[in-house]
């Protein structure tokens, strides 16, 4: 129970700081959504300071900030200059397409990690082992984008995914099936292309975590006692080599929402990704904030859900 | 008797990068009967881990059989294919390793640890497995303890995790179980129990039993036949009684003069080799002997000639040159 609260409280202070700190950077970066509106002349300087007015970023830092605390703590994250509409719905439906899009590519990514990891560690030094540490150094060493690029450029060779957004523009005269089918097809490549990001990295670790399990006198002696090798791999080792495999899934799932950002923008994928990317460049400055927040959010909840997990894991952490 | 192991010449090596292989057990003959006790001593690094391992294909990354036989119930192991041999550990051998504390999973319960091992040989549920290894925790002295089976590692006793290997090595009824050091890390108390237990289930499964320690005292109780080892080789063995009160090799002379008392009453600090000097580096054996450096009755030719075996009654056997 005082674990919790413990773990409460550090959460807010952490969602305190970045808050904090996003509003500190947007303001001391130059000029503000209304800045580049003093450039048109059909616009007077009068209604461009009216605005400012209006929208409040006129106030000092931390007049804006304590005001924009007080509302969202009554659950209102404020307004988008550039959309015209409350930030709360706006960002709740990107962040819903891309969680759909990293848990996706998340999920692919482990399930192929550790049979790889596994088995590259049960072959430690074999050729099956060095192709995999090649293959995993060669997708490490390849640039994310250029994964995108090269996904996007397959797609318009073969003709055989779309090549943007989440559905085609026919969409809505389709029947359920084929809406689904159109959907799957959108989302495949942008998922493959955050996986590929992502799972060098995974399998790594998996392996690893395994090569230190499999030279521990325990295994040896489940060797010993005749337990057959696929069920001495995934019974008796990977249990055993979980912990920081555990720790690196809640920090996975902590970065759900920002790691796709830039494959989101490549692939143009309707996720937070291109909404961040645009109200940070139009200075659309509660868009920002909320988004980051959001992002604080799921840091915090997925080191909890490894703290967890490893509790729920290992008897000798519940023994503490 | 019939012999249920024989091996014959047997030499392991182990390989580090490209220098030439270490032979740290080299010509190693011995037989086994049924219902045995074979107890292997000698000090720290002498081969006995290696020797063991190596009749169960276990020797970790680095380590082969170089040559030689090991014969149970007629098969050639050593010729055996891994999926074999995976067969007959824990099933018909079994294996009790060096620190029990190290040997068992720390995230799984030790009862399902013993059920993993019937699963493993029989075609059973773990359910039922389950059950089995609730009565053979119980056969194994922990009657009392009901929850026993649903315990971690790190929640037992020394002893008692040692007990939980036992059973393991136990579960299939193996016809041979090779206990590496069951006591070494235990209380002198705790190493009485122990001894007692495993000489118990001997008479009681009639187990061939090969017990490796580097205290003599531990043998005197439960071996029928002892073999000392040193520097990977095989230096004496023969009958328990005769070996302990007439130790032939001035080797074995010097561990026994440690004492036979498990539980020194005046020397609190427990049994230390009296022998001077360390046990030689196994990559570089001295020419000769390579027990002359440190032996008392060195002559001459034990510096420059390596001594034979030479067989004294009937099955006595010691590779020293004064008995040549
Ligand atoms: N994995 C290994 N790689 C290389 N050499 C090894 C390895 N394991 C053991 N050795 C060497 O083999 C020799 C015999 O070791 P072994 O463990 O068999 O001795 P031991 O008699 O069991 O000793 P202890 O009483 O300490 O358990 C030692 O010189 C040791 O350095
Ligand atoms: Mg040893």
């Amino acid at each position: 129970m005082s674990y919790l609260a413990r773990r409460l409280g550090h959460a807010i202070l952490v969602l305190l700081g970045v808050s904090i700190l996003t509003f500190a950077l947007l303001k001391l970066a130059p000029g503000d959504y209304f800045a580049g509106m003093r450039l048109n002349p059909q616009i007077s300087p009068q209604t461009v300071t009216a605005l400012r007015h209006a929208y409040g970023l006129n106030r000092s830092l931390p007049v804006t900030y304590l005001r924009w605390l007080r509302s969202a703590l009554r659950g209102d994250l404020g307004y988008s200059f550039a959309y015209n509409t409350p930030v709360w719905p706006l960002l709740r439906s990107r962040a819903s397409n891309t969680l759909i899009l990293s848990l996706l590519a998340m999920a692919g990514a482990w399930l192929v990690a550790i049979p790889l990891g596994v088995w590259a560690a049960a072959h430690r030094g074999a050729s099956l082992d060095r192709a995999t540490s090649a293959g995993t150094t060669l997708l490490l060493a390849l640039p994310d984008v250029l994964i995108a690029l090269g996904l996007l450029a397959f797609a318009l060779r073969t003709g055989w995914f779309p090549t943007g957004g989440m559905a085609s523009v026919a969409a809505q005269a389709m029947g359920p099936a084929a809406r689904v089918r159109d959907f799957v097809l959108h989302l495949i490549l942008p998922a493959a292309a955050l996986a590929a990001g992502v799972l060098p990295i995974l399998v790594r670790h998996v392996r690893s975590a395994m090569l230190d399990v499999l030279d521990s006198p325990y295994l040896l002696a489940a060797r010993g006692h005749g337990i057959p090798r696929a069920r001495l791999l995934f019974r008796h080792a990977l249990p055993a080599a979980a912990n920081p495999l555990i720790s690196l899934f809640g920090v996975s799932l902590g970065t759900l929402l920002s790691g796709s950002l830039l494959i989101e923008v490549v692939m143009s994928w309707p996720g937070l990704g291109p909404l961040l990317l645009e109200a940070i460049l139009e200075r659309d400055a509660y868009v920002v904030v909320a988004a980051v927040l959001l992002s604080a959010v799921f840091l915090v909840a997925g080191n909890f859900v490894a703290d967890v997990l490893l509790y729920a894991a290992d008897p000798r952490i519940r023994a503490e | 008797m019939d012999r249920l192991l024989e091996v014959r010449d047997l030499r392991v090596c182990y390989r580090k990068g490209t220098e030439p292989p270490t032979h740290v057990v080299d010509n190693a003959s011995f037989d086994l009967a049924a219902g045995e006790t074979l107890g292997i001593i000698g000090e720290s690094g002498c081969g006995k881990t290696s020797l063991a391992l190596a009749l169960l294909g276990l020797l970790p990354r680095g380590g082969f059989v170089q040559c030689g036989e090991v014969r149970f119930k007629g098969t050639n192991l050593i010729e055996l294919h891994e999926a074999d041999l995976q067969r007959v550990r824990g099933a018909e051998i079994s294996f009790v390793h060096q620190d029990a504390g190290l040997a068992l999973n720390p995230v799984l319960r030790v009862g399902d640890q013993i059920a993993e091992v019937l699963i493993a040989h029989r075609r059973i549920s773990f359910r039922q497995a389950s059950g089995e290894a609730r009565k053979i925790l119980a056969q194994i002295g922990f009657a009392g303890h009901e929850q026993i089976d649903r315990a971690f590692p790190h929640q037992l006793s020394g002893g008692q995790k040692q007990r939980v290997a036992i059973a393991q090595a136990i579960a299939c009824g193996p016809a041979l179980v090779i206990a590496d050091e069951p006591v070494t890390a235990l209380d002198a108390l705790v190493q009485v129990e122990i001894i007692t237990l495993l000489k118990t289930l001997q008479q009681h499964f009639h187990l061939a039993l090969i017990l490796i320690t580097h205290t003599p005292a531990v043998l005197v109780p439960i071996a029928h036949r002892i073999m000392v080892m040193y520097a990977g080789r095989i230096v004496e063995q023969g009958l328990a009684p005769e070996v302990l009160q007439a130790p032939l090799h001035p080797y074995t002379q010097g561990l026994l003069d440690s004492g036979l008392d498990l539980l020194p009453q005046e020397s609190p600090a427990g049994p230390l080799s009296s022998i001077p000097g360390e046990p030689p580096n196994l990559a570089a054996l001295p020419a000769g002997c390579a027990f002359a450096p440190r032996c008392s009755d060195r002559m001459e030719v034990c510096q420059t000639r390596e001594p034979v075996e030479s067989h004294s009654g009937k099955s006595r056997i010691v590779r020293c040159i004064k008995y040549e």
